[in-house]
């Protein structure tokens, strides 16, 4: 029952932390069209092709691992994220890109880019849609693995878990993920397309 | 035609220049299309065709010179401009993930329609294309043709004056050539100006009223489909006489 109640509490804080966020954004959304409908169109079009459930998945997957595989986890004998806190940089190091390489080499292969950029809407307008969607995208996909890593947790320890301390490392990772995420947005567009944007990034 | 007392330039070219380093992609090119006037846009491959029109529509930057849409510089006042331009870009790029109906729900969002207008105007074009049967298959799924046709609604959503089409017949078969022809000549009765590119001759007779010829970066010819073959050659040997290559 306490696991229940602690994991409701948690997405209490999530959905309330969210909403937030999108009050701060509603300007944007009302003044900025254009930004929205790449914004949408960048979100809904992640999440509509099997690749983006996959590197979710992963992502999801290599997070719980680097959480509660090392034996210093159980050494320490602490409900926390110490272990993630370590191997997070390098799992973003290869899920950031997978975000963000496509986000601009894609429209420029399809050549959608100049459909985009001849749009009655400022240069900012595009970039600014473009890098929210793409936060968008790992805020979700932080999220699932949030709720995840938060269970486990909850259940080796049987409910007693610091809430305070659990959520605000995942701000930090959240941070550091868009931190990473207008890095990336940067370095791939430099290039001519998605493919040698991968070369780069994995080389 | 009917001419219109004050002629307006809603396409302008004002001695427009782009150069790749050394190299001159078009140079000096300068031209005006006025309101209603369907313009073919010709030259062989590579000779700036696509170039100039992206500089028409703001997506690249010119070296030197100006272009100006409906008035508006499209360096310094390119919003205005591109309010009123409808584009189809070279090879009708589009996203292939999207269905014709969502894509042009994107572009009207991005253009800041409301609820009814956007309604409205995705019929209109919808009805105008011919799209009825395929608006909610992914564009992936699509034939050429009828891609060829979603560029074609997607560039007249927004209800634009003006119109820069890039090859819009380009790898289509004769029916649907056909069906170009008639979108044409309905945006020609709705007073449109229309500048369209190809390097088909036989399309320039069927659609245009006046050639523009460029080779090289250069503009080589500007007047009436019916002067550029005074001597009723062909317009092939028109052709190959002002891009002076062997005929």
């Amino acid at each position: 029952m306490a696991i229940a109640q602690a994991l409701l509490i948690m997405l209490l804080i999530d959905l309330a932390f969210l909403g937030v966020l999108v009050l701060l954004l509603s300007p944007l959304f009302l003044y900025k069209h254009a930004a929205y409908a790449v914004l949408k169109r960048n979100f809904v079009g992640y999440f509509s092709n099997p690749t983006g459930y996959v590197f979710l998945c992963m992502f999801v997957l290599l997070s719980s691992f680097a959480a509660f595989w090392p034996h210093e986890f159980f050494t320490a004998n602490l409900a926390n994220l110490d272990q993630l806190n370590l191997y997070l940089p390098l799992i973003m190091l290869v899920f950031i890109p997978a975000i963000t390489m496509s986000i601009w080499s894609d429209e420029r292969r399809q050549g959608t880019d100049e459909l985009l950029l001849t749009l009655p809407a400022g240069d900012f307008d595009i970039v600014i849609g473009k890098y929210l969607a793409a936060a968008a995208i790992f805020t979700a996909s932080l999220m699932f693995s949030q709720i995840s890593n938060f269970t486990v947790l909850l259940s080796l320890a049987m409910g007693d878990v610091d809430l305070g301390l659990f959520l605000t490392t995942y701000l930090g990772y959240w941070l550091t993920g868009l931190a990473m995420l207008s890095i990336g947005m940067v370095s791939p567009s430099a290039s001519f397309s998605g493919s040698s944007s991968t070369c780069r990034w994995s080389s | 035609m009917k001419q219109a007392a004050p002629q307006i330039a809603m396409i302008e070219a004002d001695g427009l220049s782009k150069y790749y380093g050394p190299f001159a992609a078009i140079q000096d090119v300068a031209f005006q299309v006025s309101e209603g006037e369907v313009v073919a846009f010709l030259g062989p491959n590579g000779a700036g065709k696509s170039t100039t029109m992206k500089l028409l529509t703001g997506y690249l930057s010119p070296s030197a010179g100006a272009a100006r849409i409906a008035g508006h510089d499209m360096q310094d006042d390119r919003l205005a401009g591109s309010a009123r331009l409808g584009y189809l870009p070279e090879n009708g790029p589009l996203y292939p993930d999207m269905t014709p109906f969502s894509l042009l729900e994107f572009f009207a969002d991005a253009r800041g329609m409301t609820r009814t207008k956007k309604q409205e105007r995705i019929e209109a074009v919808v009805e105008l294309c011919a799209l009825g049967n395929v608006i909610h298959k992914p564009i992936s799924k699509l034939s050429k043709g009828y891609r060829q046709r979603v560029g074609m609604s997607q560039a007249l959503l927004h209800e634009p004056d003006v119109l820069i089409l890039d090859e819009p017949t380009v790898g289509l078969d004769p029916n649907q050539i056909r069906e170009v022809r008639r979108t044409m000549e309905r945006l020609r009765e709705m007073r449109k100006t229309v500048l369209l590119s190809t390097h088909i001759l036989q399309e320039v007779e069927a659609m245009a009223s006046r050639v523009i010829l460029i080779d090289e970066g250069r503009l080589k010819y500007d007047g009436p489909v019916k002067d550029l073959d005074p001597d009723r050659h062909g317009l092939d040997a028109a052709f190959a006489r002002l891009t002076k290559r062997a005929g």
